[in-house]
This record gives C-alpha cells, sequence and structure tokens, in this order.
C-alpha cells in the first residue's frame, strides 16, 4: 500500500464506511427474511382462525369469533391445558427441591462431585428424548409394569429430562453471586446451614431460579415424545389435544387448533419478554446451553 | 509526506458536543501526543482521522489531498489499538503480512518485509506463535510491526500501552519512540497518562471537552500551560487567589510579583511544587515566609509536603528531593519562597503573565 | 473424615439418583435388550436392522434429512446471525424472544399451519396456481416438505446457538483489517470465517443430533404413503405396536444413542479447537 493508491475519487459512496454489510438491505434484509418466515405460518394460524370456512381460496369466505370462544371454553382444551399446567407446576416442584441442594453442593460445598453433573446434564442435552422415553418404557415394563401409563412416572421422567436448565441457570446464578464467599460470611456470622441457604442463598439466586424454571415449565408444557411414549391419549395434555385434532375428522377441530396454536404462542412470547426483562444477570454467552425444545 | 490538516472537525450526539471546532496541523514526522482526561474526544479524534468514525462538520486532509470521504482503507494509515488488534487465528508472520496481501505484494517482496518488521520490533524468536501464546507487550509490538510494514503515511496509536503492566509499559513506551525515529514517520498517540505523552512527543496537544486547550512542546506546556485547566493537568500545581494591589501581586512573604492588573482585580496564582524553595530552618531565612507542615508523604526519591503558610488558609504543595525532605515532620515549621519567575498568573482561566512577565 | 465429606455431599444424593434411574439406567437396558439374541448375547439384532431395506432407508433419510437441516442453519443462519449481533436495546429482545418461542413452536400447530399454506387446499398453493397455473408443492411429508416445517423450529435453535460465538468476534479485528486495507470479503475470507468455523460447524453438529430425534412434527405429517419414513419415528411405531418385539426398537435407539454419543465427541473437539484460538 503505497503513497500512490491515495486518490480522493477513489473510494465509493459519500461516508467514509460504507460497505455492502452496512447498507440498509444488507443490515435488514436477513432480518426481514427471517422475521417473515416465522411470521407468515402464525399469521396462517391467526386467520384461519377466524374464519368460517377457508379451502381452496386466498382468504377465507367469512369471518367469526365462534372458534376462539369454542376453543376457550371447550372442555377438553381446558382439561388438557389443566394436565399440562400440573406436569409443568410438578415438574418444577421436583426439580427445586432436587436441583438446588445440588448446585448448592456442587459449586460451594465440594466441587468434585460437579463433573458427574456436568455429565448428566449432557445425556437430555444429546440424546433425542425419543431414546430416553424408548428406554425409560422398555425398563419399566420390565421392572415395575404397574408403574407403566401412570402420570407419576412421567412426572419423574420430565423431571429427570428438564432439569438441566434449571442446574444450569442456579449453578451460574450461584457462581456469579459469589455464593461461596457469601457462605462463608454467613456462617462466620454464626448462622446455620439450613439459616445460610434460606435467608442468604437463595434470595441471591432468585432470578437464576425463576428463569431456570421457566425454561423447564415451557418445556414441559410442549412436551411430546415423551408424554406420548409413556402415557399416550389416556393423560391428554395439550400437544397430545394438539395431535388429536390434527388428525381427528372432527369439524372445526382445525379452526380450535389453529386458535389454540396461536394463543400458546402468543402467550410463550409473553412470557419471553418478561424473561428478557426480569433476568439480567445470566451470560448470554453460554454455548453449551441450550434453548427449550419440544421435538 | 504524512501532513495532516484538521480543519474545524465537529460531532455531536444528540446535544453532547463531542469534538467542538477542532482545527490542527501537523507536521512531516512529527510525533503528537493527544492527552486529556476520559471524554475529552481524544479518541474520537484519533479514529476520526482514521476514518472509523464519522464527524459532521470539517475536512481532514492528508499532504494537501482532502480524505475527508475515503474509507479508512484507502487512507494509507497504520493504527495500533488499545488491544485486542491481532488476528487470533494468524501467527505473528502472518498477522505482519496480512495488509501486505490486501495491496497485492507479491510473496518473495511480503516475506522479505515480513523479515524486516519482526526484527525491527525484536520477535524474531516469536515470529511463529499466535496471539494467545503471547503476552499483552508482545502482541502490541506485533500490532505495531503490522501498522507499519505497508509503509503508511501515518501512524495511528490508540491508548496502545493502557492495558499493559507498568514494567512493560515503559519499556515499550522507549521502544515506540526508538522505533518512531528510526522510520521517521509521523504519528499520532492518544493517552491520559502525562507523563507517556510528555515521554514521547515532539508536540502534546491538550484536550478536554471536545476542544483543544493548548498544542505545544511538552516543556512549553509544562512551564506554560495556557488555560488553569491544562495546568491542573500537568504536574503538581498549587494555586492561590490573589487580589491586585498597589501595582503588585503579593501572597504574604511567599512570592512577590509585578502586576498589569488594575488594582482589586482577582487572579489565580499558580506554580509548581518543585518550584516552592523550603528551608526546615525558618531562622535561616528571615526574608521569607513561614508555613506549618501540615502533612508529609514519603515517596522515596521525593517527598511531597502539604504546606499552610502562617497568615494564610491556603494549603500549598511543594516537592522536596529527599535527604532535605527527612529533616521535616510533620507540625513543623518551615520557612517558604516562589520565586517571581515560577509563578503563573490566570485570569478568568487564562495564562496573563508567565515568569514574572506579562504573555 | 470421609464419612464428614459424604454428609455434606448429601443434599445432592436424590438430584444424581434421579439421573442415574431414569436417565442413565433406561439406557444401559436399551443396550442391554439391544443385544439379546436367542440363547444370550450378540450383534443378531443390528445385522437383522442393517440388513432390512425398510430400516436402511429409514436410517438414511433420518441422515439426509438431519444433514440438510444442518447445511441449511450453517449457510442461512450464519448470516442472519450477523445482522443479529448488530441489534441493539428494544428490537433485539423482541426479536430474540420471538425467536426463542418458535425455537420451542414445534407440534401439530406449526405443522397444520404449513399445511394451511402449502398442503394441497393452501394459501400460497392457491396463489400459486392462480398465477402459474397447477401446483405441485411437496407434500408435508416429504423430505423437501419435513425441511422447510423444522427449519422453522431449527433456524431459530440455530441463531440462539451461534450469538454467544458472534459475541466473540472483537470490533477490533474488523477495524484492524479495514486500517490494513482489507475490505468485507477479505476479513470474513482470512479472519472471520476461520475464527468462528469451528463454533459454526459445532452449531450445525448440534443441530444434526437434533433433527436425529426430531419426532412431534414427524409424527404428525409422516402418516400418508407418500411421506418418508424416519427412524425416531419407527422407534415410536415400534413402542406402540408390539408387531416388531421390543428388540427392534432397542436396536434403533441404540443406534442413534451411539451416533448422538460420536457427534457430543465430535463437539467437544471442535469447541476446545475454537477456544485454542479464542
Amino acid at each position: 500500500m503505497s503513497a500512490q493508491t491515495l486518490s480522493p475519487l477513489a473510494s465509493a459512496g459519500t461516508t467514509t464506511s460504507n460497505e455492502a454489510a452496512d447498507s440498509f438491505l444488507g443490515r435488514w434484509g436477513a432480518l426481514i427474511l427471517l422475521i417473515g418466515f416465522l411470521g407468515i405460518p402464525l399469521l396462517a394460524l391467526l386467520v384461519f382462525s377466524f374464519a368460517t370456512a377457508w379451502s381452496g381460496t386466498v382468504l377465507p369466505s367469512g369471518y367469526t369469533a365462534e372458534h376462539w370462544i369454542g376453543a376457550l371454553t371447550s372442555s377438553d382444551v381446558l382439561s388438557a391445558v389443566g394436565r399440562s399446567l400440573f406436569l409443568a407446576v410438578a415438574v418444577c416442584l421436583i426439580n427445586w427441591v432436587l436441583v438446588i441442594p445440588a448446585a448448592y453442593v456442587s459449586v460451594v460445598v465440594e466441587p468434585r462431585i460437579r463433573p458427574w453433573f456436568q455429565a448428566l446434564s449432557v445425556v437430555p442435552f444429546a440424546l433425542p428424548w425419543i431414546v430416553i422415553a424408548a428406554g425409560m418404557q422398555l425398563t419399566v415394563k420390565e421392572i415395575a409394569p404397574g408403574l407403566f401409563g401412570t402420570v407419576g412416572l412421567l412426572v419423574l421422567t420430565l423431571s429427570a429430562v428438564t432439569f438441566p436448565y434449571l442446574y444450569w441457570a442456579v449453578e451460574n446464578s450461584l457462581i456469579t453471586n459469589n455464593a461461596k464467599q457469601l457462605s462463608e460470611a454467613a456462617r462466620m456470622s454464626g448462622a446455620s446451614l439450613p439459616r445460610t441457604l434460606l435467608q442468604v442463598i437463595v434470595p441471591a439466586i432468585r432470578t437464576g431460579v425463576m428463569s431456570g424454571s421457566l425454561l423447564t415449565a415451557a418445556s414441559v408444557f410442549g412436551e411430546f415424545p415423551i408424554t406420548m411414549t409413556l402415557i399416550g391419549g389416556g393423560y391428554e395434555t395439550l400437544p397430545l389435544w394438539t395431535l388429536r385434532m390434527f388428525s381427528g375428522r372432527v369439524p372445526g377441530a382445525g379452526a380450535e387448533l389453529a386458535a389454540v396454536s396461536f394463543a400458546t404462542f402468543a402467550l410463550l412470547f409473553a412470557v419471553s419478554l418478561l424473561i428478557t426483562r426480569i433476568d439480567t444477570t445470566s451470560k448470554p454467552a453460554d454455548p453449551v446451553r441450550p434453548p427449550a425444545r419440544i421435538s | 509526506m504524512g501532513n495532516v490538516s484538521l480543519q474545524h472537525i465537529t460531532k455531536s450526539y444528540g446535544t453532547n458536543v463531542v469534538l467542538d471546532d477542532l482545527s490542527l496541523e501537523i507536521g512531516d514526522g512529527e510525533f503528537v501526543s493527544l492527552l486529556g482526561p476520559s471524554g475529552c474526544g481524544k479518541t474520537t479524534l484519533l479514529r476520526t482521522i482514521a476514518g472509523l468514525q464519522h464527524f459532521d462538520a470539517g475536512r481532514i486532509e492528508v499532504d494537501g489531498v482532502d480524505v475527508t470521504d475515503l474509507p479508512p482503507q484507502r487512507r494509507g494509515i497504520g493504527m495500533v489499538f488499545q488491544q485486542y488488534s491481532l488476528f487470533p487465528n494468524m501467527t505473528v508472520r502472518r498477522n505482519i503480512a496480512f495488509p501486505l496481501q490486501a495491496c497485492g505484494m507479491k510473496s518473495e517482496q511480503i516475506s522479505q518485509r515480513v523479515d524486516e518488521m519482526v526484527e525491527l520490533v525484536g520477535l524474531t524468536e516469536h515470529q511463529h506463535k499466535r496471539p494467545k501464546q503471547l503476552s499483552g507487550g508482545q502482541q502490541q509490538r506485533v500490532a505495531l510491526a503490522r501498522a507499519l510494514a505497508p509503509h503508511p503515511r501515518m501512524l495511528l496509536l490508540d491508548e496502545p500501552l493502557s492495558a499493559l503492566d507498568a514494567q512493560v509499559r515503559n519499556h515499550l513506551r522507549d521502544q515506540i519512540r526508538e522505533i518512531q525515529r528510526k522510520v521517521g514517520i509521523t504519528t499520532i498517540f492518544v493517552t491520559h497518562d502525562q507523563s507517556e505523552a510528555f515521554a514521547l512527543s515532539d508536540r502534546v496537544v491538550l484536550m478536554a471537552r471536545g476542544e483543544i486547550l493548548q498544542a505545544a512542546a511538552p516543556s512549553e506546556i509544562y512551564a506554560r500551560p495556557k488555560r488553569i485547566e491544562a495546568a491542573r493537568f500537568v504536574g503538581h500545581r498549587s494555586e492561590v487567589d490573589i487580589e491586585a494591589r498597589n501595582g503588585r501581586l503579593r501572597w504574604g512573604k511567599v512570592f512577590d510579583l509585578p502586576s498589569t492588573f488594575a488594582d482589586g482585580t482577582r487572579v489565580t496564582c499558580s506554580f509548581h511544587g518543585e518550584r516552592v524553595r523550603v528551608s526546615p530552618d525558618p531562622h535561616s531565612q528571615p526574608g521569607w515566609a513561614r508555613a506549618t507542615v501540615i502533612h508529609r508523604t514519603y515517596l522515596g526519591s521525593v517527598s511531597q509536603l502539604r504546606l499552610r503558610p502562617l497568615e494564610s488558609d491556603t494549603e500549598i504543595v511543594a516537592t522536596v528531593t529527599g535527604t532535605a525532605a527527612e529533616l521535616i515532620h510533620d507540625d513543623a515549621q518551615v520557612a517558604l519562597r516562589v520565586d517571581e519567575q515560577d509563578v503563573n498568573v490566570y485570569e478568568s482561566g487564562q495564562l496573563i503573565a508567565a515568569g514574572g512577565s506579562a504573555r | 473424615m470421609n464419612l464428614e465429606r459424604l454428609g455434606r455431599t448429601a443434599p445432592a444424593i436424590p438430584l444424581l439418583v434421579l439421573g442415574l434411574v431414569c436417565l442413565i439406567f433406561p439406557l444401559l437396558v436399551l443396550l442391554h435388550i439391544s443385544l439379546q439374541v436367542r440363547g444370550g448375547y450378540g450383534l443378531d439384532n443390528f445385522i437383522d436392522v442393517f440388513s432390512s431395506s425398510v430400516d436402511r432407508a429409514a436410517l438414511g433419510n433420518s441422515l439426509q434429512f438431519a444433514l440438510w437441516q444442518a447445511g441449511l442453519c450453517v449457510v442461512l443462519g450464519t448470516p442472519i446471525a450477523l445482522a443479529l449481533v448488530r441489534l441493539k436495546g428494544r428490537a433485539r429482545s423482541v426479536v430474540m424472544s420471538f425467536i426463542n418461542v418458535a425455537s420451542s413452536f414445534g407440534g401439530p400447530g406449526l405443522a397444520f399451519a404449513f399445511m394451511l399454506l402449502i398442503g394441497t387446499t393452501g394459501v400460497l398453493t392457491t396463489i400459486w396456481s392462480q398465477l402459474f397455473g397447477q401446483a405441485d408443492f411437496p407434500s408435508l411429508g416429504s423430505m423437501i416438505g419435513l425441511n422447510v416445517i423444522m427449519l422453522y423450529v431449527h433456524l431459530p435453535l440455530y441463531l440462539m446457538l451461534s450469538l454467544p460465538s458472534y459475541a466473540l468476534l472483537r470490533n477490533e479485528w474488523r477495524e484492524a483489517a479495514r486500517m490494513s486495507g482489507a475490505g468485507f470479503w477479505r476479513f470474513w475470507r482470512q479472519v472471520g470465517i476461520p475464527t468462528l468455523a469451528p463454533f459454526a460447524l459445532g452449531n450445525g453438529l448440534q443441530i444434526f443430533m437434533w433433527s436425529m430425534g426430531a419426532y412431534a412434527i414427524p409424527y404428525v405429517v409422516t402418516t400418508s404413503p407418500a411421506s418418508i419414513d424416519l427412524i425416531s419415528i419407527e422407534i415410536g411405531r415400534d413402542l406402540e405396536s408390539s408387531v416388531f418385539g421390543v428388540e427392534r426398537a432397542a436396536t434403533l435407539a441404540v443406534i442413534l444413542m451411539l451416533l448422538a454419543i460420536a457427534m457430543m465427541w465430535i463437539y467437544r473437539m471442535l469447541q476446545r479447537r475454537g477456544e485454542r484460538i479464542l
């Protein structure tokens, strides 16, 4: 690069940092395409849920709110939502009781145990959940056939596969909040272990617990393979209800399905926005941590 | 080669004026430091010259050519950042070769030039290592070599030493100056450290709140800072407000200057700590002022004394060398004097008289 | 001394037990069953699976599908992730929430939405046929159809995985490259891509693995004869009916398991590669 290359007319554009990537199309084009791809199916659901009939035409022939009313008052829907909620809450409770002490021990008390949990956390993350479901079904049928098809088994299995969400969140929170130093300070001040936990540690990791729990709940709420395999139609959660609506030939099922699906998305979206408000302490730069997934 | 002309550069973010109508001329081969506290605009100005920062109004000329609209890669400027300058996936050699490849040099020439640069910065044994394997100081030396490799017309350095340990910093600082002298390239150096700026530069550009307070040789800025805030930034100075009376500016027996002001004008008198003459034995200097030592801070080679003259409430700082200071303890009484040529007089923040003579 | 230590780790034991019982033990059982042959242990089940053309086809489909998904995500996701990294503030949280939810939206609802769009009587199908004549969009359960639908779930996942590593790209490198005379493409070719490659590949690998285990959506769309079979669905079918016996299900599951372990190992290697540089 010598002096001779300097020429006032040799540049492009009027701004000094004008490059392909900075131009409007470059910066926003990709995002617009993404939002479009993600948004259009949602739009289809929304429109269909308000349609009287829509088949083979560009727009529906008429609009009505009856599908929404029907969906929101249908006992099937409400029971399905109820069951999913129950599962989510039960799994969260079990995970709180099991994970929080375990994470505390891992970080503060006995770090040597940490690799065990790190290894365990990888299992639901690396393996397809249908494999875990298969294992569980075959195991239970061999060893304790009475347990197969029970809600208890489902709750236990779901707790096992979703524990990493809470574990990672709590572990992270314990580390960034200096739980070890906090514990030592509490103990030096004469507090017993239970008191330390309840009054010092748990308040400090509150946001971590919340965000981990929300991830867990969302995951359970939409879980399919394990529920299908271990219980199936006998305990119709929301995903199982959507399955029935999709494959069944019930008239109006499609529109109700569309309404419920759209509502679910909207609700999760609102909750997610809430999480980003609350959870300002968690590190976004954690490449190993997977997002909640259903399939 | 390497003349830079900044004309009326202005940049604001909303109501916040970051660069306020700045103009500056830099000559070929000059080493200029932009010195100032955080937020004064020195880095913004540097990045403006580099082409990495837009500005609202003004012009930049290099060797008489208007480069205002030229993108950074066409300006022929080498730049060293505070940290993370080096490409992590490349060895030292490849890092240095990068700009040479970008302008299409032949590979034998590139190799030769890289050899030269590696030797210039003294990293021959490390030339095949990756940045992660190098220390902070070594990384910055590679960054310097990379910046200089393509024979740029100008070298810009954005606080390159700030992220380094103190000892490494001084060593690298001297190396930078040595290399710059050898190569003879126009250099603009940004720092908040006054001693760094003074050690390296032909001229120091003192900045505050987006404007240039003073651009002059280090000795000039040290002896005669044009504005009171420049004075405060450079070295340990004491200030005392004096009212002109009977054509003189007098502070008890501490100092007595002729005054060019109307009687009754209030001015600020400023002088360096090391210019304060202190005698541990007040009786040996009957014509001098008497002061109480409020506190002595022992720093090894020098000591700083906080003194309060008996007839005043104002405290001043005197810097004395080790042996003399050892005799002086807290609460002691000393004799104190400042010669009139060591006092600068400021009115409304501007330097009016220095060393007993009007500006 | 040791007893005290054990006592202190006691609160962690229940979780450990849950993990061992519900996660590890069932996998061992699967392994055990898959190796069961008449008269003891053997690899007959695996041989049966690999010699059955139906099973080979399912495995092949799954691999092909997963490869497509991974490839599409890396190619499409990278420029989008780059654009996302620059986004700040409000816009960013909204887009991120949107992506987050989209990644967990993979159930019959989504399949239905795509049916509304590109099914035989779908909106886009109708528009297309009105503009260009008869439309023959691939069915939802075909390789192409499935790829399109699952991209809805996997692309957002890929983006969420990618963003932390893209944040590792320092602005200084970009600026240093510009000062050194390099433009957009040269920087990406020589610095950007080589630095990000291990992470992009690792994330692509994760998408590959998730695609191998895709269940809910294939479950509902691969019921028609025109659709492809996937190994994950085969496992589910075997568990529901008992036509083939549990050995086949277990064998297929173990094959997936081994694949997952291999992927995990490669992923770790890639991570370490990336960390060596950064």
